[in-house]
């Protein structure tokens, strides 16, 4: 039976090279295509459906046990925590009152001065798959999908404040792309200052990088970070992340500063997926809106 | 003898969706970066050992698999394995009668190979360099190899006398 399979035999050794270099090349293609364009969503989407039941076998068996585990929390802990939750609920049913009236305010301003209805947005709650995808990218599974309503592009947050933006939807969940992944460009604005300038993913070393800020830039260790919401992407005005640090280099031409996320990235149970009420506004072409793959 | 085929057969394909799932398993950071490329070993252990899962073809798929899985760039994956699977077709016969410990070196340095190439990607794709702890992965797939194998072997065995 070894001696009928020879592939590995000499004669053969010609063939599987010149196999080697065929399939080498079919990767460093789709390598270069999946990089420089979306060509291949069609392709990720469709192939994406056929690895779903893998996230699931292991999200189910973790989930579960979760939920073993609260069955058995002692439930005076439990009356703990619902006196504490219905505590926060009155104060902030309290500050929602008053965001409702200056909603409404906003929107007699906005048709006084004749400007277009701000953008509303549904949240939808999502539970965070319990799955790690590759170190260098900074990517979560959501079991919201495309019967959920949920779109490509739209801003994911948690209590705190952004976390990301939906990349690929299938039919039951949805990939997350964080505002730490590499890939990702988000536009800010610093909350003191009102500059408005980008915030890179820094992947593994650091959590989000400015790297384009003028010299005698106006910025300081704490200071906040808000979307600008500019380009259209995010809702603007959510809190991002705080400034941990600015390096001016001797000899370079920009700024960079470093910052820390809001929203808890890496410890997110549940997050809020922002949905479109209604269609975006005209006038904003869809490719000039995405700014992920920005590199 | 058809018994047989067919039992290693089911078990080439639940040890490969075992390490696929591995592959995705929830974990701290600190171990996230020094987890071994689970699907690269048990995919050189048939080829090593099972006269099976030979093609070059059959890894690029697997790979294709991965890096839909994990979100990497469509061919990362792809690859690295076809790459490994072509160096172990090439030093198969040799390798196949090493003992354990020094196929395990064998195993690092493919491993090694492995994660030049990914590292090669990161780099052109414009990534950062990961940290020198992602290095060390296949030190961590050296020390497993020797036990992977046995394991695997050990259920083999099982499945052959099992009637």
């Amino acid at each position: 039976m070894a001696i009928g399979s020879g592939k590995g035999l000499a004669g053969d050794a010609g063939l599987q090279t010149s196999r080697l270099i065929v399939y080498l090349f079919v990767a460093l293609f789709l390598m270069a295509l999946d990089h420089r364009a979306q060509y291949l969503n069609r392709f990720h989407s469709a192939v994406g459906e056929l690895v779903q039941p893998i996230y699931l076998i292991i999200d189910w068996p973790l989930h579960w046990a979760d939920q073993v585990s609260r069955w058995a929390t002692r439930s005076q802990a439990l009356i703990d925590q619902n006196e504490r939750l219905s505590d926060e609920l009155s104060r902030q049913q309290a500050d929602l009152l008053l965001l409702q009236s200056l909603q409404q305010e906003n929107q007699v301003l906005r048709e006084l001065l004749g400007l277009s209805k701000a953008r509303r947005f549904d949240a939808l709650a999502a539970r965070v798959r319990r799955v790690d995808l590759n170190p260098f990218s900074h990517r979560l599974i959501i079991d919201q999908g495309r019967g959920d309503d949920v779109a490509v592009a739209d801003a994911v947050v948690d209590g705190q404040g952004l976390l990301g933006q939906v990349d690929r939807v299938s039919a039951g969940s949805s990939q997350v792309i964080l505002i730490t992944d590499p890939d990702h460009a988000l536009p800010v604005r610093v909350a003191r200052t009102g500059l408005v300038t980008l915030a890179y993913g820094g992947g593994l070393r650091a959590d989000l990088l400015l790297p384009d800020l003028p010299m005698n830039v106006d910025l300081v260790a704490g200071d906040a970070l808000v979307t600008s919401g500019l380009g259209g992407v995010f809702p603007p005005g959510l809190p991002v992340a705080t400034i941990t640090g600015i390096d001016r280099p001797q000899g370079e031409n920009f700024a960079v500063a470093q910052a820390t996320p809001q929203g808890a990235h890496d410890r997110a149970r549940f997050v809020l997926v922002l949905t479109d009420d209604q269609p975006a506004p005209v006038g904003a072409s869809p490719n000039a809106e995405d700014p992920t793959r920005d590199g | 003898m058809a018994e047989r085929r067919f039992s290693d057969e089911a078990l080439l394909w639940i040890t490969l969706t075992a390490a696929v799932i591995l592959t995705v398993w929830p974990l701290p950071e600190l171990l996230r970066l020094i987890w071994p490329y689970w699907t690269a070993m048990v995919m050189i252990y048939w080829v090593l050992e099972g006269h099976r899962f030979r093609a070059l073809g059959q890894a690029f798929l697997l790979g294709l698999l991965l890096d839909v899985l994990t979100g990497t760039l469509l061919g990362q994956h792809a690859l690295s394995l076809v790459v490994v699977s072509f160096l172990l077709e090439r030093f198969r016969n040799q390798l196949r009668f090493f003992p354990p410990w020094q196929q395990a070196v064998a195993v690092m340095a493919l491993l090694l190979n492995d994660r030049l190439i990914q590292w090669a990607v990161a780099l052109i794709a414009g990534e950062p360099s990961p940290p020198a702890l992602w290095w060390m992965a296949p030190l961590v797939g050296m020390v497993l190899w020797p036990w992977l194998f046995l394991g695997m072997d050990a259920l083999r065995r099982r499945r052959r006398l099992s009637p």
